[in-house]
């Protein structure tokens, strides 16, 4: 997808449709920027390779408008991986004038000036005015001083500007900066300050003619030379350093030479990830959060449930006996009210994974299992996408484009939805509460609690066995190796982690409001239709209804895994999303209620009877069979379409639904089978 | 049929349409757009292309 902005002069647009780029290395902070100057809400964290896509955005300034366009980082033009290709690609059109930003702002981590300037020196090959970003200016050490003025003067750019994006510092002189940029006059030198002339005539004869700027086309010609190993031992990256080196030397200045002391994150880094307590400790956080996320709920969602059930009375009491108020209480309230039950638990897993990404212990994460994952026929790179698969498998399932074999990364895909989202949490919860005793085990753990710690790591240890499986089995000979750059540990931004918070809450609602409403209501028809007659009054009515049929006429099917005609109808309507099975089973029992008030579906799946044999309909095992059944079904439209879209065919999305749905079935039955021949009914 | 009944057959024939539009919507373009929490990339995406 291309984007084109403004003119396509090679020195920028006029006044009407100026715009600026934000260019830097990974975690330098260019989405915090990008959402400050333009107030959008681009998701941001402490790990490298966050941002994946280029994003645009308008910033105001009392001097004019202008458009902003963020890209995924990069340390430089050589791309490495998918994300950085982006960038490079981008790069390349604009050095040939095919609507080149007005402005660059180079964002540049103040506490790896070095390494950040390297990138910046590439950009300005371009010949685009450039204004340097000084980021991170808050986490300086204080007796490190940097001549601003200076610098900018040395490296030829129109500004730098010291900033703080997380305290919020320094904006409005950046967008003062770049408004400055876009009129003053910019030109640079047609070669680059690092080559000396001999160079310059080597590699004039072999750069390419597109380039709209010469010095681009030099080093662009010495970059391909470098790739192709025709190269005579000039190094892009010695000659650039030696450059960049020699004016730091001369711009910066630290007060007190102090001896290299291990900073606080490298001591924090030796218990964090020391090679057997490192991963100890990771297992014990995942097992705390999993574990609070099922105790801490328990009062809000005791809140919402009487909410809900006082709202069913208030309807019921105001409005008079009819098909309207049936389809209210009985299918949109009972069957999204029973959704939102589980925002808490959302908030509270949403809330534990966004604090581990910013802290910058999930890049720690990512380093020391990239050896096990190596040996699962993963990358450490898949660390992230799969733990972001226990939020939601689409964002996952994109961020996997900073892997760089493209094996490695569709294997991380095909395994992915196997990690429990968030979307099963109601489906467990609902179970877990209603036929899991709550009591304590081995002295500590509540048994409820660890149910659910079992069902997120049955998911993510059949995912590993899989990933190897299907290594193997895909067999293309690509691996690359994993070099991560660990971000400083940091105090998560509160405002930023209540916003993630928040927004993770909002689309659960939103999908509640919008796609399980109209399921529920569609579900309350084919529950309630046809009316019978001359009703029996041993058997509900439900029984003869479209969905009752439905569903019966799928019980021979499941019945091998304990399912009954009920759970059935929620399998198929769960296609949409795994919770649709929680307002399905409920939307069903209110209608077979047919009561004034909405059915508590913990207690409704507790007391259901089976009609002729009086025995439990549900049991602790079928509940069993049921939540291994969730861990492994493929039960997400959206899922379904996203992978489609990242593998770019229909063979991967149909293979991952035909296993996983058989793993499901399998496993379920399996459960449900070996339960009864230990003697559990 | 009285009022509830109308409303009541209106409001399922929504959420049918609704429901079928969602699926039918999957398949053409992503839902959701996961690096971007709000912003309107999309729509951003759509404009410029046209």
């Amino acid at each position: 997808m291309k984007y084109h902005f403004g003119s396509s002069s090679a020195k920028g647009g006029h006044d009407g449709d100026r715009w600026v780029a934000l260019v830097g290395n990974p975690n330098c902070g260019k989405t915090a920027i990008f959402n400050l100057l333009t107030g959008l809400n681009q998701k941001v964290s402490n790990y490298p390779g966050i941002t994946v896509e280029k994003k645009e955005g308008l910033a105001r300034t009392d001097h004019g408008d202008f458009r902003l366009l963020d890209l995924p980082g990069t340390y430089s033009l050589s791309p490495e991986s998918f994300d950085e290709e982006i960038v490079s690609e981008q790069i390349d059109q604009w050095a040939r004038g095919m609507a080149p930003p007005s402005v660059i702002i180079s964002v540049v981590d103040a506490t790896n000036l070095g390494r950040n300037l390297y990138l910046t020196s590439q950009l300005q090959d371009l010949n685009i005015p450039i204004v340097i970003a000084l980021n991170m200016m808050d986490r300086l050490e204080e007796n490190y001083h940097i001549d601003y003025e200076k610098l900018a003067k040395e490296m030829g750019v129109a500004a730098v500007v010291p900033l703080s994006a997380k305290l919020n510092e320094g904006l409005p002189q950046l967008k003062s900066e770049v408004i400055h940029a876009f009129i003053d006059n910019h030109d640079i030198a047609d070669s680059p300050p690092w080559m000396d002339s001999e160079m310059v005539s080597k590699y004039a004869s072999t750069t390419h003619d597109g380039y709209a700027s010469s010095r681009f086309g030099l080093a662009q010609s010495m970059r391909d030379q470098n790739k192709s190993g025709m190269n005579n031992g000039d190094h892009e990256a010695v000659l650039r350093y030696r450059w960049i080196d020699d004016i730091l030397s001369r711009v910066t200045r630290r007060e007190v030479e102090t001896p290299l002391a291990p900073s606080r994150s490298e001591k924090w880094d030796k218990v964090l990830t020391h090679q057997w307590g490192g991963p100890i400790i990771f297992v014990s956080i995942l097992y705390f959060i999993f574990q609070s996320i099922f105790t801490w709920a328990t009062v809000p969602m005791d809140w919402i449930q009487l909410g809900m059930d006082n709202f069913s009375t208030f309807v019921v009491d105001k409005m008079s006996d009819g098909m309207l108020r049936d389809i209210l209480v009985e299918g949109i309230i009972g069957g999204v009210g029973a959704i939102v039950i589980f925002l808490p638990q959302i908030l509270i897993l949403s809330f534990f994974l966004t604090l581990l990404e910013d802290t910058g212990y999930m890049a720690r994460v990512a380093f020391m299992l990239d050896k096990g994952m190596t040996k699962m026929g993963l990358h450490g790179k898949s660390v992230l996408p799969l733990m972001s698969g226990y939020a939601c498998a689409i964002p996952g399932i994109m961020s996997t484009r900073n892997i760089d074999s493209w094996k490695e990364r569709l294997v991380t895909i095909l395994i992915l939805p196997l990690m429990s989202c968030s979307a099963r949490l109601p489906v467990y919860t609902l179970l877990i509460g209603a036929f899991i005793p709550s009591i304590t085990v081995g002295g500590y753990f509540n048994l409820q609690g660890l149910t659910l710690v079992l069902m997120y790591f049955l998911g993510t240890a059949v995912a590993l066995i899989l990933a190897k499986v299907f290594s193997r089995w895909i067999g293309e000979k690509s691996s690359s190796s994993f070099i991560i750059e660990l971000p400083p540990y940091r105090v998560p931004i509160p405002k930023s982690v209540l916003r993630h918070v928040f927004i993770r809450g909002k689309l659960f609602l939103v999908n509640a409001g919008k796609v399980i409403m109209a399921i529920s209501i569609v579900l309350w028809f084919l529950a309630s239709f046809p009316k019978v007659d001359s009703p029996n009054s041993e058997i509900n009515p439900i029984h003869h209804s479209y969905a009752g049929k439905i569903g019966h006429a799928m019980e021979p099917v499941i019945r091998p895994l304990g399912f009954d005609w009920k759970i059935g109808i929620g399998l198929l309507t769960s296609f949409a999303a795994r919770e649709v099975m929680v307002s399905t089973m409920a939307t069903i029992y209110n209608v077979e209620d047919a009561g004034e008030e909405t059915v508590n579906l913990k207690e409704a799946m507790r007391a259901d009877v089976h009609p002729e044999t009086g025995a439990p309909t549900y049991t602790p095992l079928v509940a069993l069979a049921l939540m291994v059944f969730y861990v492994f079904a493929a039960q997400c439209m959206a899922t379904f379409a996203i992978v489609r879209q990242e593998t770019n065919s229909w063979k991967w999305p149909m293979f991952m639904v035909v296993y996983m749905t058989a793993l499901a079935y399998f496993g379920a039955m399996a459960v449900y089978q070996g339960g009864k021949l230990l003697g559990y009914s | 049929m009285d009022i509830q009944t109308i409303i009541g057959y209106g409001i399922g024939l929504a959420a049918l349409i609704y429901a079928i539009g969602i699926f039918i919507k999957q398949f053409k373009t992503p839902e959701v757009d996961p690096k971007c929490d709000e912003c309107p990339v999309l729509e951003n995406m759509k404009t410029e292309e046209s």
